[in-house]
């Protein structure tokens, strides 16, 4: 029998691994990839509630659809940026990039 | 018509669009300063018209309409005709164009809407659109290596924690079914025992923390701040702060009031750290940007402890600070601008001798630094003095000591710049022009500092009016 | 749906999805990192269709699946380009990464367990009229403000990627 909480569980594994990869990358466009499966895992805790908690007013589908217009305007705002530092800096470590004490 | 109610963002988001089109068609840039000011101006009106503030049709009930909305709306729009003012240097001379402006008009109607949102969505796209305004923004300097750089970590940590607060979001909604603030509060006192609860908790002060920039949060505030084009971080300190603000206290004293014995530890805790650690990174600094960042992590703190009051008094004096803090912060950062673009630098030993290049500027960044700071005659001291007599009053001795024994603390490094300001002599004799709209900006704030802080009746009287039925207990 | 239809998918699709996360972790191209990011979330996408939710995994396909991974491989071919191996993929600082997101993963896996969800017994509405309704009334003004995020993003992207002309 597949419960509420089995999303739940699949969706903070998911969120804890984005977490990590985001917090330890290296490489910028990785931490970006990791950030989309942060987002990701949380949009699929807010569906399985909204069937599970309100199937009929489906508002966590609704919320949903939110996260992901703004996730993906998110990810092409930051993508702009590493272009704009990979033009002139030629690097897309984090680590590399370091003008600012971090 | 609930629409009407949202005039004033309809006027700001109808002249960004103006601008941005105007600029396909003419080259010359001057004029959309003033676009963008007008657009403010008009807005500012718009708010004080009569039209239906308390509106409530099924469209608008995702936000508020009440006097603390109307407050902040008007704080904000304020603050944000003075970032316009002290802006016009800066984008002239990094060649800005009107992209600069309209983004600045995008984040005023981010932090307009965040400051009333009602509701779980409204709230978070709110919160979205302000924060990609000002990614956008720390970025905006594309030639300056610093800028693109805190604008990556600005964004990389930003969206960290907009997913972490999200996923508390995601619980709270999944404990109650709800999304509305007033559901969820009636909702909750049925399942906030539970431990998803004070997992959603951790997550709620996790992510708030981030973008009030409280300080195990607080890593990306300086870099941003240094990085960002001046008035952009002068912009980021009063007004996404104050927004963050509004919002928490919306969720915090409005959605989960019945909680409150879970959160209330917290809060001073949060509030202790960020001003000592705020205050005593503050003191080694060497960048004014970097200082005026610490220095802002630790007025979040004592803004902090006006929310830990718990009581409609400590609200009160909440709202006061973020008024007085607006106006000190701005003019602090505005005489910062000045000097920045005009000779280039921004560590705090070139500031040597400029009562004799400037006496005006040194007039003004003095009379802000020692409103942080807290002295009498000035917006800060009513300020705190509020704030610690809220927090007094409700027994909570032990942190108005820590507060004060902060305020000492932060005095020195303040005064290290007065000192370099009046005293140390000047490395060169040339004088600092300031333009017309930097002018008006300096004087505007430093007309406010005094007047909140030498007649702060009225306004104290105001504030008192919109907490007095806020307050859920 | 068969219960044991539903059992058997969603352990496929979950061991799918947590398999693909981690060889992203320790993958050392970005190029196959970004494959097996289309991997968990077309995964994800199988995931919403057993919650009931198929416009939103239609809609996962289109907008993340589709067009955010293909700008992701965009720039990766405009930076590093494809077939770059990387010596080191983690940061010195990336032990903290890793104390904070196993202590958070510990802590959520048992407060979420541990709570009595109210679960509401019902079928879920199926119907996109139902989802359209709700977006287009009550959530008409944040759907607005979603397309400002959309209108700032895009000139924010345009404005930061694109070659000042002397």
């Amino acid at each position: 029998m597949i419960t509420l909480n089995h999303f739940l569980t699949l969706g903070a594994i998911l969120f804890c691994i984005g977490l990590f990869g985001a917090l330890s990358k290296r490489n910028i466009i990785a931490i970006m990839m990791f950030l989309e499966l942060m987002t990701n895992a949380v949009n699929l805790s807010l569906i399985s509630f909204s069937k599970y908690i309100t199937p009929i007013t489906i508002r966590g589908q609704i919320f949903a659809i939110f996260v992901m217009v703004v996730t993906a305007a998110e990810i092409g705002l930051g993508l702009a940026i590493v272009l704009c530092i990979y033009r002139s800096r030629e690097t897309t470590q984090i680590d590399e990039v370091n003008l600012l004490k971090w | 018509m609930g629409y009407l109610s949202f005039l004033p963002e309809m006027v700001i988001l109808a002249f960004a669009c103006i601008i941005l089109i105007l600029d396909l068609f003419s080259s010359k840039k001057n004029y959309f300063f003033s676009l963008a000011l007008i657009a403010l101006v008009l807005a500012l009106v718009t708010i004080f018209l009569p039209f239906s503030s308390n509106s409530n049709s099924l469209i608008t009930q995702m936000f508020f309409r009440d006097s603390m909305a109307k407050f902040f709306r008007v704080t904000f729009i304020v603050a944000a005709s003075l970032i316009i003012l002290i802006s016009n240097d800066w984008a002239r001379k990094s060649n800005f164009r009107s992209e600069y402006y309209s983004f600045i008009l995008f984040a005023t109607l981010g932090i307009m809407l965040m400051a009333s949102a009602g509701e779980l969505v409204s709230m978070y796209i709110s919160l979205e659109l302000t924060s990609l305004s000002f990614y956008a923004l720390v970025a905006f300097s594309k030639g300056d290596l610093k800028s693109s750089e805190a604008g990556l970590k600005y964004l990389i940590l930003g969206v960290i924690s907009s997913d972490v607060l999200l996923f508390g979001l995601a619980l709270i909604y999944g404990l109650t079914g709800a999304t509305r603030f007033s559901e969820i509060a009636s909702i909750l006192p049925r399942t906030f025992s539970e431990p998803a609860f004070l997992l959603s908790l951790i997550f709620l002060v996790a992510g708030f923390g981030f973008k009030i920039a409280l300080v195990p949060f607080h890593m990306w505030v300086p870099d941003a701040y240094e990085g960002a084009p001046t008035p952009v971080a002068a912009f980021m300190s009063v007004g996404s702060k104050a927004a963050a603000f509004a919002i928490t206290i919306r969720i915090f004293l409005g959605a989960l009031a019945v909680a409150q014995n879970f959160w209330s530890i917290l809060l001073p805790l949060l509030a202790v750290l960020s001003m000592t650690l705020g205050n005593l990174v503050a003191l080694v600094q060497t960048n004014i940007k970097r200082m005026l960042a610490y220095s802002s992590i630790a007025q979040a703190g004592y803004v902090l402890m006006g929310i830990a009051a718990l009581s409609a008094f400590g609200i009160s004096g909440t709202l006061y600070y973020l008024l007085a803090y607006t106006f000190t912060n701005i003019c602090a950062f505005a005489a910062v601008t000045v000097f920045a673009s005009q000779t280039g630098s921004e560590e705090i030993k070139d500031f040597a001798g400029l009562s004799q290049r400037s006496p005006t500027l040194a007039l003004a960044l003095t009379i802000s630094l020692l409103s942080l700071a807290g002295m009498p005659l000035f917006a800060g001291f009513v300020a705190k003095f509020y704030i610690f007599a809220s927090v007094a009053l409700q027994k909570l001795y032990w942190l108005v000591a820590v507060a004060l024994i902060n305020t000492a603390i932060s005095l020195y490094y303040y005064l290290m710049v007065v000192k370099q300001i009046y005293i140390v002599p000047p490395v060169s004799k040339e004088p600092i022009l300031i333009s017309l709209p930097s002018r008006v900006a300096l004087q505007l704030t430093v007309f406010g500092i005094l007047l909140l802080g030498i007649y702060p009746g009225p306004f104290i009287k105001t504030i008192g009016a919109i907490t007095k039925n806020l307050f859920i207990t | 749906m068969a219960e044991g239809v539903f059992q058997v998918a969603f352990y496929l699709f979950s061991t799918l999805i947590i398999g693909s996360a981690l060889m992203m972790v320790i993958s050392r191209s970005l190029f196959y990192n970004a494959l097996f990011l289309l991997v968990v979330l077309l995964g994800t996408a199988g995931i919403y269709v057993l919650l009931n939710a198929e416009f939103l995994a239609a809609m996962q396909i289109f907008v993340y699946a589709g067009a955010l991974t293909v700008l992701l491989l965009f720039v990766i071919m405009l930076t590093t380009g494809r077939f770059k191996k990387e010596a080191k993929i983690f940061h010195s600082q990336s032990v903290v990464g890793f104390i904070v997101a196993i202590s958070l993963l510990f802590l959520s896996l048992f407060s979420l367990n541990l709570t009595s969800w109210k679960i509401v017994v019902g079928e879920t509405s199926h119907t996109l009229q139902n989802l359209a309704n709700f977006l287009f009334t009550q959530y008409a003004l944040p759907f607005e403000i979603a397309s400002l995020v959309l209108l700032v993003a895009l000139i924010g992207a345009i404005w930061l990627a694109r070659r000042e002309e002397e």
